[in-house]
């Protein structure tokens, strides 16, 4: 059973694929309700493994993870009841309207009873124009698209949203836009996992952060501690440093 | 209950929403009803024939210039009311009987010899319709079923619920099944109204209804295992482009080559001579038995009673000849079905077999049919033997003496019978293609759920 005070938990998760390449090594991690938890690392550092693994898209090697408390592995359909996502590129339907597309999510979330008013109240919150509620996905651009995503994850009202970098390719007013609706959803006391590059976003919207390399967390850094760091350079000393060898680091 | 059918709906909507449901619905409410309109015009035309040849034979009996010794009576085989919807067997299988006091039956005056374009490109029915181009329509909807999900990001999304990856897979298939399958159902109904309405309730009488239900239902059987085979190979395939290049493999090899293909290789695992040859053997028979009678005629030549002798020595190399074309002919047959077989056998690979196979033995038009005609045709000649050549008698030289048939005796001449093929007959020839088609329904849906909620999801 997971620490009560944990929406988000992972202990000892590896994951090693077909292929022979270890993805995520031994990783432990906790996000609290009301938390931005960032994961940065570079490419194929384990972060979007790390998400995959909480949404049971395929099993860990070894290790398991919690969302809630419940063992994602051993019961995945109860689990992933408490958890909403947000894709790299969300892509959504093309051919179905924003509203359309909100009420199929919504309905496989669970939320059965909910009108054309409240679909409308989620977009109007993520700051979606009206025009576009009624307007076929497929002419959205990147930024509405990405807005429209993250309407899927508030309208299942989960306690845990899982954002595998949600603002990669957004402009800056529109990833801008976006860490204000995150704030937002931390302050409604949502557990929030976020793997992405941008370390100046991660820096401003992180409550803690975890630096990714070669599927292990290297090192992990609270808001408070990097009011006296420079993340940058925590960050660019581990890229640059030796490769890792054996044992999981020390947090 | 209420998620799976948000899955559906889901599926539904983003088909109709899609170019390919209009052309899909456009092209079912045209080529299908166009198909079976023509062919009716088709049929009507060859009903007309036959019932101008059945007038005139009766006025060539009726005039009565005949005699037991070169009497031909002459029986017709109407064309199946059912070949609207598949012609199988029927163009090519003979028209015509004719009996010959000497030689036996002989069948004749196929209609595929009425049209050479025909014969070169084959003609168009609807089991043509449902095998080729509802076939290739399913896979491209199903392609990408789930490999366009996984492509665009939807897979990840929806499996972040708690939604059942079988539920998805379900859904998936009876949303695609009902989005093909309506189309269809209703250009089929377009085109029964059409002919319906052109050929009065003809279509409706006797057996005809549930033939026709039962061949819409296997069909439906044929769309829905094309739709499972794409929705299985979407899953495995990690791109769109894999899915639909290897389908298109499958759809090729499933309904072009292996139908064709078979009865060539059953020709290389089994050789039988040709008509040709065969032909050739017979005559080699029939100059070898003269031969032989006339060694023994040679021998009692000299005798006084020569006369009296010869008829037996002619009559015993008569029947023995009858008797050797007979086992030729019989060896032969017997031959043409164990190769027959193993083709069907080969050939039941491939769905498009068994759906033309169910087809034809439905429509009336397939090996049902004509293994019938020909025992018909067979006990026809045996009846104009009896009550006809029987009338041909041997004087005392060994020759025959034919009697005039007058035209009252033309009356008495028994006429060649239709008969149609029971509905249970024709079922239980077609069980094993029922059944084959189903298994392969099953298979290729339960291997498409189960890999899918085995596969990873990246």
């Amino acid at each position: 059973m997971a620490n009560a005070g944990a929406i988000l938990k992972a202990t000892n998760l590896s994951k090693r694929y077909e292929d022979g390449v270890l993805a995520l090594d031994r990783l432990n991690l906790e996000v609290r309700a009301g938390e931005v938890y960032c994961l940065l690392g570079a490419n194929g550092a384990g972060k979007t493994t790390t998400i995959n693994l909480f949404l049971n898209f395929f099993p860990p090697t070894t290790g398991a993870c919690y969302i809630k408390g419940i063992d994602v592995c051993r019961d995945p359909l109860e689990a992933k009841k408490n958890v909403a996502f947000v894709s790299e590129n969300v892509m959504l339907y093309g051919n179905f309207t924003a509203r359309q597309n909100l009420d199929f999510f919504a309905k496989l979330g669970g939320k059965t009873n909910l009108s054309k008013q409240d679909y409308y109240q989620v977009m109007r919150r993520v700051s979606l124009q009206e025009k576009a509620f009624e307007q076929r996905v497929e002419t959205f651009s990147r930024g509405m698209r990405q807005k429209l995503g993250i309407s899927v994850a508030i309208i299942k009202d989960a306690p845990a949203i899982l954002l595998d970098e949600p603002t990669s390719g957004l402009d800056p007013k529109a990833a801008e836009e976006f860490q204000q609706i995150l704030a937002q959803l931390r302050n409604d006391g949502k557990a929030i996992l976020m793997s992405t590059h941008d370390i100046f976003r991660a820096k401003e919207i992180g409550d803690r952060i975890g630096i990714m390399r070669e599927g292990r967390l290297v090192t992990e850094r609270t808001r408070q501690e990097l009011q006296y760091e420079d993340l940058v350079k925590i960050y660019i000393d581990f890229m640059r440093s030796e490769p890792l060898t054996a044992g999981p680091a020390q947090l | 209950m209420r998620m799976i059918l948000s899955l559906i709906k889901k599926e539904i909507l983003e088909d109709i929403y899609n170019i390919r449901f209009v052309i899909l619905a456009l092209l079912c409410c045209v080529l299908i009803p166009v198909t079976l309109f023509i062919n009716q015009k088709n049929l009507s035309r060859d009903m007309e024939d036959y019932h101008q040849a059945l007038s005139k034979y009766e006025e060539k009996l009726k005039s009565g210039q005949e005699n037991t010794l070169t009497f031909q009576a002459n029986g017709f085989r109407p064309p199946s009311s059912l070949r609207i919807f598949s012609n199988g067997l029927d163009a090519s299988l003979p028209s015509e009987i004719q009996t010959t006091r000497e030689e036996g039956v002989k069948l004749a005056g196929s209609r595929e010899s009425d049209s050479t374009y025909q014969a070169m490109f084959g003609s168009f029915d609807l089991l043509f319709i449902v095998k080729v181009v509802m076939s290739l329509i399913a896979i491209i909807f199903t392609f990408g079923a789930i490999s366009g999900e996984r492509e665009q990001g939807t897979l990840k999304l929806m499996l972040s619920n708690s939604v059942p990856r079988y539920k998805v897979a379900v859904a998936k298939f009876v949303g695609n099944f009902l989005i093909v399958a309506f189309p269809f159902s209703l250009g089929l109904a377009l085109g029964l109204l059409i002919i319906g309405g052109t050929s009065g309730t003809e279509l409706l009488s006797g057996d005809h209804l549930p033939r026709v239900f039962l061949m819409f239902v296997t069909a439906l059987v044929y769309i829905s295992l094309f739709l499972n085979l794409g929705l299985c190979v979407s899953v495995v395939a990690k791109r769109s482009w894999t899915s639909i290049v290897f389908l298109l493999f499958a759809w090729v090899f499933f309904v072009l080559v292996v139908p064709q293909t078979s009865g060539m290789l059953a020709d290389i695992l089994y050789p039988i001579k040709s008509r040709r040859v065969l032909n050739i053997e017979k005559d080699i028979q029939r100059k070898n038995i003269q031969t032989e009678q006339g060694v023994e005629l040679r021998d009692i030549f000299r005798k006084d009673n020569y006369d009296q002798l010869r008829a037996p020595i002619v009559e015993k190399y008569q029947q023995l000849l009858g008797k050797r074309l007979e086992n030729i002919e019989l060896e032969y047959a017997h031959k043409r079905q164990v190769q027959r077989t193993i083709a069907n056998t080969l050939s039941r690979v491939s769905p498009a077999s068994s759906l033309t196979f169910v087809f034809s033995e439905l429509s009336n038009t397939g090996y049902l049919e004509q293994e019938s005609f020909a025992l018909r045709a067979q006990e026809f000649q045996n009846l104009i033997a009896k009550n006809v050549y029987a009338g041909t008698y041997s004087d005392n030289a060994g020759s025959r003496v034919s009697i005039k048939l007058a035209s009252q005796d033309m009356t008495g001449i028994p006429r060649f019978m239709t008969q149609d093929i029971p509905l249970e007959r024709s079922i239980s020839a077609v069980e094993v293609d029922i059944f084959l088609l189903l298994t392969m329904n099953i298979v290729f849906f339960a291997a498409g759920v189960f890999l899918f909620t085995q596969s990873d999801v990246r």
